[in-house]
């Protein structure tokens, strides 16, 4: 049988090596449009601060261990599902049993202007070479960077360490999506605190890019201009899925997958940031994002390859930030009733509804986590607990004999 | 395969273990030059207070197959060696990104600067099942310093085995002092041993 998986991010790599653990003799083909080895989204920051290469997560002999056919910088203009062939950059089709969509996301920056060159980004090791390569040069003593999401915090605070002077635009709060106004408060001191200028509401509300060829500067609603020597958009990411315009594949954010996920067309599966999956623990649809997804999914894939009947259990909504000083980790929803204690710099939030842990947030210290993780997705009733959740000694000899009764 | 068994209703308290641990874990491997440490070893194994009076519960890595630590470390830091079946950590790789303490529903997982790890900063540290001591035919440390046997070293279906030995044993003494009579046979055994045997010859004829 002959599997083409697209893409070797996390998703597409964790497809071969499973594929290849379990059955020494299908025939693997791997296409990545970057030029390196499989690389790990998230120790990229670590690369570009100590220059070691953890990002290279699997080695550079990767497709030599695993008996893969590897093709880096290749990409895919068409699938075509009813003769079983994608086609590709420069004319070449190729053909396949079995077919992996794993291709990822790319930046998603609704603002005017934003097809100018000059916009630096995080979303490759390419674009983060370039970006990088722009501070190394001397070239760029100051960044502007759009967006205060998880990566955009990131960016600006590798930038400072870096000895630039960084302006961050937050235009609501600094990670909406993922914390709480108090646990956001505390991310935004600690990020000012390590020299990052914020503009915030009215001053950060940036509408396009401008620039004659190329984008030099940001201009907001009010109509203040704000310039930088290097621009950085870290405004969200969209699945890579231009190429699937006319297969037949059905997308509507990502490539919408079932249970199992398969897309609706027989033979092609899809996992990682270009599939829209379910959130485990609410049903709804999304992309969620994370190395671990992407990982469970493509393991997911590869079961389901080998004939193995396994169903998804859904997407987990986390993340965890490294580069703030303090960790700091977000967990699951922020709705109904709330737990809140403050032990010095650590913060811990728990969210219950009807007695069961729907979400947490936890600064400063995050042990514990793994067993608020666990009893969230058990949809364990915590009432009998509840009072010594947020207790500092909380922990596996508070939860065994609870459970064991 | 070996592992260590934890029998939270053994366990004291007396946080043994965890010294061992540290010691084991320091660059010194004694207890009074380790005190001087720097970094500081640390412990990998935690005694926790349990739920009720007098309770306790000594919290260590279950080294997991499948380990969810393992899956979604984004560097392949946590690897399990194959011959000892144990999930270990490689600190020279980890970014500290905190997502294997995330996953772990057992909360093993701590982060703080380790005297093996050359990067001078916090890494993500766990029980390694003395991977050292495991290649030299010794037990763990924990197991070896625990004085009253609520860590164990060994195969785990020995262990499941013995105890269920245990537990037979004293069923049977106890009902037998409670009712003295029980363990003389019930009529009805007499009269299947008699049926048994006739049928027996039956067979044989």
């Amino acid at each position: 049988m002959k599997i083409l998986i697209v893409g070797a991010g996390p998703a597409g790599v964790t497809v071969a090596e499973t594929l290849r653990q379990h059955d020494d003799r299908v025939e693997i083909t791997m296409l990545s449009g970057e030029p390196t080895p499989p690389y790990s989204p998230p120790a990229m920051l670590e690369y570009f601060t100590t220059g070691r290469e953890v990002h290279l997560w699997r080695g550079r002999d990767f497709a030599e261990r695993l008996g893969i056919t590897y093709r880096a910088g290749t990409t895919v203009v068409a699938v075509e599902p009813a003769q079983h062939t994608v086609r590709l950059e420069g004319g070449e089709t190729l053909g396949y049993d079995r077919l992996v969509l794993a291709t990822g996301g790319r930046l998603y920056t609704p603002i005017a202007g934003e097809e100018k060159p000059g916009i630096y980004n995080f979303k490759s090791l390419t674009a983060a070479e370039e970006l990088l390569g722009r501070v190394r040069s001397g070239a760029a003593r100051s960044a502007l960077i759009v967006g205060a999401g998880f990566i955009g915090v990131e960016i600006a605070l590798l930038l400072a360490d870096l000895g630039l002077e960084v302006t961050q635009l937050v235009r609501s709060r600094v990670m909406r999506s993922m914390l709480d106004p108090e646990t956001s408060q505390i991310v935004l001191g600690m990020i000012e605190a390590r020299g990052v200028r914020v503009l915030q509401d009215d001053a950060a509300d940036a509408v396009a890019f401008v620039g004659d060829a190329r984008a030099e500067a940001v201009q907001m609603r009010s109509g203040d201009v704000v310039s930088a020597d290097l621009l950085v958009a870290a405004t969200g990411l969209k699945p890579n899925v231009a190429y699937l315009h006319g297969s037949g594949i059905e997308t509507k954010w990502g490539v919408l997958v079932d249970d199992h996920l398969r897309t609706n067309v027989a033979d092609v599966y899809a996992a990682g940031d270009v599939a829209e999956t379910f959130d485990r623990f609410t049903g709804e649809r999304y992309v969620h994002a994370i190395f671990p997804n992407a990982v469970a999914q493509g393991r997911i894939v590869a079961y389901n390859l080998l004939g193995w009947d396994t169903a998804y259990e859904g997407a987990d909504n986390m993340n965890s930030l490294k580069h703030l000083g303090l960790p700091l980790m977000a967990v699951g929803r922020m709705t109904g009733e709330e737990l809140r204690v403050q032990r010095g710099a650590e913060l811990r939030k728990l969210y219950l509804e009807d007695n069961r842990i729907v979400g947490f947030r936890l600064v400063g210290d995050v042990s514990a986590a793994g067993i608020f993780r666990s009893l969230m997705n058990r949809r364990a009733d915590v009432g009998p607990l509840r009072h010594r959740l947020l207790d500092p000694k909380f922990g596996m000899g508070t939860v065994i004999p609870y459970t064991a009764q | 395969m070996k592992t260590v068994f934890v029998n939270p209703e053994r366990c004291v308290g007396c946080m043994q273990c965890q010294v061992a641990c540290a010691v084991e874990h320091s660059q010194s491997k004694n207890l009074y030059q380790a005190v001087f440490e720097v970094p500081k070893p640390r412990p990998r194994i935690y005694v926790a207070p349990g739920l009720y009076l007098n309770t306790s519960f000594p919290n260590k890595c279950r080294h997991c197959d499948p380990a969810p630590c393992m899956e979604v470390c984004p560097t392949g830091a946590i690897t399990r060696n194959a011959d000892l079946d144990i999930v270990v950590i490689d600190g020279n790789k980890c970014i500290t990104c905190a997502m294997c303490a995330m996953v772990c529903p057992f909360d093993v997982i701590r982060y703080y600067e380790s005297a093996t790890v050359k990067l001078d900063k916090t890494v993500a540290v766990k029980c390694d099942h003395c991977i050292d001591r495991q290649r030299q035919g010794k037990v763990p440390a924990c197991v070896e310093v625990c004085k009253v046997n609520a860590l164990v070293f060994g195969d785990p279906n020995e262990i499941a085995k013995s105890a269920a030995g245990r537990l037979a044993k004293l069923v049977s003494v106890a009902t037998g002092a409670i009712h003295p009579e029980l363990p003389r046979l019930p009529a009805t055994f007499e009269a299947w041993r008699k049926w048994g045997e006739e049928s027996g010859k039956v067979n044989e004829r």
